[in-house]
C-alpha cells in the first residue's frame, strides 16, 4: 500500500469513480459512534453510504442493494463478521470487503484474510488506510 | 421460688440457733470461771469478769439479735450464785444492756472486727472497754443497791472494782474472741513451733513471778512486767490474736496465783490487790493491742503498696497486650484491603482485552472524525453543519474513553474504604459498562433491570463495584459454556426492607448443596483455574458494610448470588442531596 503525503488532504491522491457509476460503500458495524464516524468519513470521500448495525439486518436487505464494498467489524453481536463473510463467499457472492476488528484476535485476522478481505483493520486503524483500501476494492 | 425460700430460712433459723448457743455456752464458762475467781461476785467482786468480754465479742461478731442469748446466759450464771433472783435478773439484763450500747458504740465509730488498724484497736480500748464498761458498772452496782446487795466496802471501790473487772474482760477477752481464727490460721511447721515455744516460756515466767517457782523471794510489783517482752513478741509475730492468747495465759496465771496467795499482787487487801491486777492486765492488753494493730497496719499498707505495684505492672501488660492486639488488628485490615485491591487488579486484568476494545471504539471513531474533519476543511464550499457533527462525536467520543479510564482508575485506587452515600444503580451501571463489551464478545448477554427512584446506600462505592464485578464475571463463567441462546446473565437491583439488593443471576450449571455451603470459603473453588478468593473477599466486604452476601439455586439451572447493603439513614442530609442530585 502506498503512502499518502500525511498533511496534504487526501481525498486528492484517492482514485476517484466517475459520478453516475459509483459503487456503495456498506458499513456493518454494531458500534454507533464508530459507525456514524466511518459513514460521514465515507460520505466527505464521495462514496454513497449505507450503515447497518448487524449482520443480520445487513442480510435481511441485501437482495435490494447494488454491488458494493463491505466494511466489516469482525467482532460484531450476534452473527459475527467471520460467519457474515463465509456466509456469503457459501453464497456465492463475491462483493468485495474490508474486516476491522477492535481487539487483537490472529484467528479472526487469519480467517478474515483466508475469506478473501482486502484489508484487515485493527482498531485504532489510520482512517487514510481505510479510504485507501476502499479505493482499491472499488477501481 | 417458696421452697427456696423456706430453705433459706430455715438455714438462717438453724444457724441462729447455732450462733445462740455458743454465745450462751461461751457467756457461762466464763462467768463461771469469773466467779471461781471470787466467792460471789455480787458481793465480792473478782479482778476479772471475762464474761462481759464474751458478751460484747457476741455482739459484734453476730449483731444485737444475739441478745437472747445473752440474757439467758448472765441470768443463770447469777441465778447460780447467791444473790436474789429478782439481782440477777437485773445483772442480766444490765450486762446485756450495756454489752449492746458498746456494741452499738463500736458500729458508730465504723469499728472493724479484724482489728487490723491502731483507730481500731482505740476504739475498742475506749469504747469498748472504758465506756460500754462503764455503762456496765453503772447499772450492775445500781441493780446491786436497789435489791440491798452489799458489795465491798461501798459504792464506790464496788463500782471501781465492777468497771475494772468488766473493762480488762473487753480487753482479755474481745480481741481474742474476734480474731481466735487467725491462731488456727498458722501455715507453716516454724510458726506452730515458735508460738508453742512463746507460750510455754511465757508460762514459765509467769509462773515464776506470780507463783512459788521463783528463785528468788523479791516479789515485787514492778516484777510483773517481765511478761512484756513476750507480749511484744506476741504482738510482732502473731498479732492480735497473739497478744490476746498471751494477756490471757498471763491474767489467768496471775488471777489463780494472786488468788492462791502468792506472787507480787497477794501482798494487800483483796480490794487493793484486784485493783492493780486490772490495771496490771488493762496496761498489757492496752499496749500488745496496740502494737499488733499498728504492725498489722502497715503489713497491710505494705501490701496494698505491693498490690498497687503488681496491679500497675499488670494493667501494664494489658496496655502492652491491647496495643500489639490493635497493631495486629490493623496489619490485619492493611492486608486484607491488600487482598481486596489484587482481587480487582486480577479481575481488571482479566478484562484488560475487553477494556482495550472499550477505548479503541471510540480512539478510531475520533481518529475517523479528525480525518474527515480535515477533508472537510480541505473542500468548497466549507461545509459547517457536517464539521459541527464531527466536533461533537469527537467531543463525546473522547468523553466515553475517559469515563472508561475512569472506571478503571476508580477499581486500581488503593486506599481504605470510606463509606458514604452511594447511588446504587449508577454505581452497578459502570460496572455493567466495565464488563459488557467482554461478554458480547463472548457472545454473552447481561440483562440489566434497575428499579428507579431508591434511596442510596452507604457503602464504598469502589468496594460494592468490586463485589457486582466479581458477581458478574462469576456469572458470565457459568453461563460460557452454554449454547449461544443461553448465555444469559442478568443483573437486578431492588429495595429489600432496609437494605437495597443487588442479584446477579445466572442459567449455567448451578452449584450442588455442598458447594452452596462452601462457596464462601476462602480457597474453595469451582472453577479449574480459580484462586478461590474472589467470594470470600466479597462476602467480607459485604459484612463490613453491614449487608449479606448469599446463593441460592436459580428456577429450573444455574444460581442467583445476592448481595444487600444498608440504606443511608434517610435523615441524613448527605444521602438526600445526593438523591435530589
Amino acid at each position: 500500500m502506498e503512502k499518502a503525503p500525511s498533511n496534504a488532504p487526501v481525498v486528492h491522491l484517492l482514485p476517484r469513480t466517475r459520478p453516475g457509476q459509483v459503487a456503495a460503500v456498506y458499513v456493518i458495524e454494531d458500534d454507533e459512534s464508530m459507525r456514524r464516524a466511518l459513514a460521514r468519513l465515507l460520505t466527505c470521500s464521495n462514496w454513497p453510504v449505507r450503515t447497518f448495525e448487524s449482520a443480520e439486518s445487513f442480510l435481511g436487505e441485501m437482495d435490494g442493494l447494488t454491488q458494493g464494498c463491505l466494511i466489516v467489524d469482525v467482532g460484531l453481536l450476534g452473527m459475527s463478521g467471520i460467519d457474515l463473510l463465509a456466509t456469503l463467499r457459501y453464497a456465492g457472492v463475491r462483493w468485495p470487503f474490508i474486516a476491522m476488528s477492535g481487539s487483537h484476535n490472529e484467528n479472526a485476522e487469519r480467517e478474515a484474510l483466508a475469506l478473501g478481505a482486502r484489508a484487515f483493520l485493527r482498531k485504532p486503524f489510520e482512517p487514510r488506510a481505510l479510504l485507501y483500501a476502499v479505493a482499491g476494492a472499488l477501481s | 421460688m417458696a421452697w427456696t425460700e423456706d430453705g433459706a430460712a430455715r438455714n438462717g433459723a438453724r444457724k441462729y440457733l447455732i450462733e445462740a448457743a455458743i454465745v450462751f455456752v461461751a457467756y457461762y464458762i466464763a462467768g463461771k470461771l469469773g466467779q471461781a475467781t471470787t466467792e460471789i461476785r455480787s458481793s465480792n467482786l473478782g479482778p476479772v469478769w471475762p464474761a462481759y468480754g464474751v458478751a460484747l465479742a457476741s455482739v459484734l461478731r453476730y449483731g444485737v439479735r444475739i441478745w437472747p442469748a445473752l440474757v439467758t446466759s448472765a441470768f443463770l450464771v447469777a441465778f447460780q450464785s447467791p444473790v436474789p433472783h429478782i439481782a440477777a435478773a437485773g445483772q442480766a439484763i444490765s450486762a446485756t444492756l450495756a454489752a449492746m450500747t458498746g456494741g452499738a458504740l463500736l458500729k458508730w465509730a465504723s469499728f472493724d472486727r479484724a482489728i487490723s488498724r491502731l483507730r481500731d484497736a482505740l476504739t475498742l480500748i475506749v469504747f469498748g472497754a472504758l465506756a460500754s464498761a462503764m455503762v456496765s458498772a453503772t447499772l450492775g452496782v445500781a441493780v446491786l443497791y436497789a435489791t440491798d446487795v452489799q458489795a465491798y466496802s461501798g459504792i464506790g471501790p464496788a463500782w471501781l472494782i465492777y468497771w475494772l473487772g468488766d473493762g480488762t474482760g473487753v480487753l482479755l477477752i474481745t480481741p481474742l474472741a474476734l480474731t481466735a481464727f487467725d491462731l488456727v490460721k498458722f501455715r507453716y511447721p516454724r510458726q506452730i513451733a515458735e508460738f508453742a515455744a512463746l507460750v510455754f516460756l511465757l508460762v514459765i515466767v509467769c509462773l515464776a513471778i506470780f507463783g512459788n517457782l521463783a528463785p528468788f523471794s523479791v516479789r515485787l510489783h514492778v516484777l510483773a512486767f517481765a511478761v512484756l517482752p513476750f507480749i511484744i513478741w506476741a504482738a510482732v509475730q502473731f498479732g492480735v490474736a497473739g497478744v490476746g492468747f498471751s494477756t490471757l495465759v498471763v491474767a489467768t496465771i496471775a488471777t489463780v496465783t494472786t488468788a492462791l496467795g502468792t506472787g507480787p499482787f497477794a501482798r494487800n487487801t483483796v480490794f487493793l490487790n484486784a485493783a492493780l491486777l486490772d490495771i496490771f492486765f488493762a496496761v498489757l492488753a492496752v499496749s500488745g493491742l496496740c502494737l499488733a494493730a499498728v504492725i498489722a497496719e502497715r503489713e497491710r499498707a505494705e501490701k496494698e503498696h505491693a498490690r498497687l505495684i503488681r496491679e500497675q505492672a499488670i494493667m501494664e501488660e494489658h496496655l502492652r497486650a491491647a496495643a500489639a492486639l490493635r497493631e495486629s488488628e490493623d496489619k490485619a485490615a492493611a492486608l486484607s484491603e491488600e487482598l481486596a485491591h489484587v482481587n480487582r487488579v486480577g479481575m481488571l486484568t482479566a478484562l484488560t482485552g475487553a477494556l482495550a476494545h472499550e477505548i479503541n471504539q471510540p480512539l478510531t471513531a475520533v481518529g475517523v472524525n479528525v480525518e474527515t474533519a480535515l477533508i472537510l476543511l480541505a473542500a468548497e464550499p466549507l461545509d459547517l453543519a457536517q464539521l459541527r457533527d464531527a466536533l461533537r462525536d469527537i467531543r463525546s467520543d473522547t468523553q466515553r474513553a475517559g469515563d472508561v479510564l475512569q472506571n478503571v482508575r476508580t477499581l486500581l485506587r488503593k486506599t481504605p474504604p470510606r463509606y458514604e452515600p452511594v447511588e446504587i444503580n449508577s454505581t452497578v451501571g459502570d460496572v455493567v459498562k466495565l464488563i459488557q463489551n467482554s461478554a458480547v464478545r463472548r457472545g454473552i448477554l447481561i440483562d440489566v433491570d434497575l428499579t428507579a427512584g431508591m434511596r442510596p446506600v452507604r457503602g464504598d462505592r469502589t468496594q460494592i463495584q468490586q463485589v457486582v464485578l466479581n458477581l458478574l464475571m462469576n456469572a458470565c463463567d457459568a453461563v460460557q459454556g452454554n449454547e449461544r441462546a443461553l448465555r444469559r446473565v442478568s443483573l437486578r437491583t431492588a429495595p429489600h426492607g432496609e437494605r437495597i439488593a443487588v442479584e446477579v443471576s445466572d442459567k449455567g450449571r448451578g452449584l450442588d448443596d455442598d458447594d452452596i455451603e462452601r462457596i464462601f470459603e476462602p480457597f474453595y473453588t469451582t472453577k479449574h483455574d480459580g484462586m478461590g478468593l474472589g467470594l470470600s473477599i466479597c462476602r467480607s466486604i459485604v459484612n463490613a458494610h453491614g449487608g449479606t452476601l448469599d446463593a441460592r439455586r436459580n428456577v429450573r439451572t444455574g444460581m442467583i448470588f445476592s448481595a444487600t447493603f444498608p440504606l443511608w439513614p434517610q435523615d441524613d442530609i448527605a444521602g438526600q442531596q445526593l438523591r435530589q442530585a
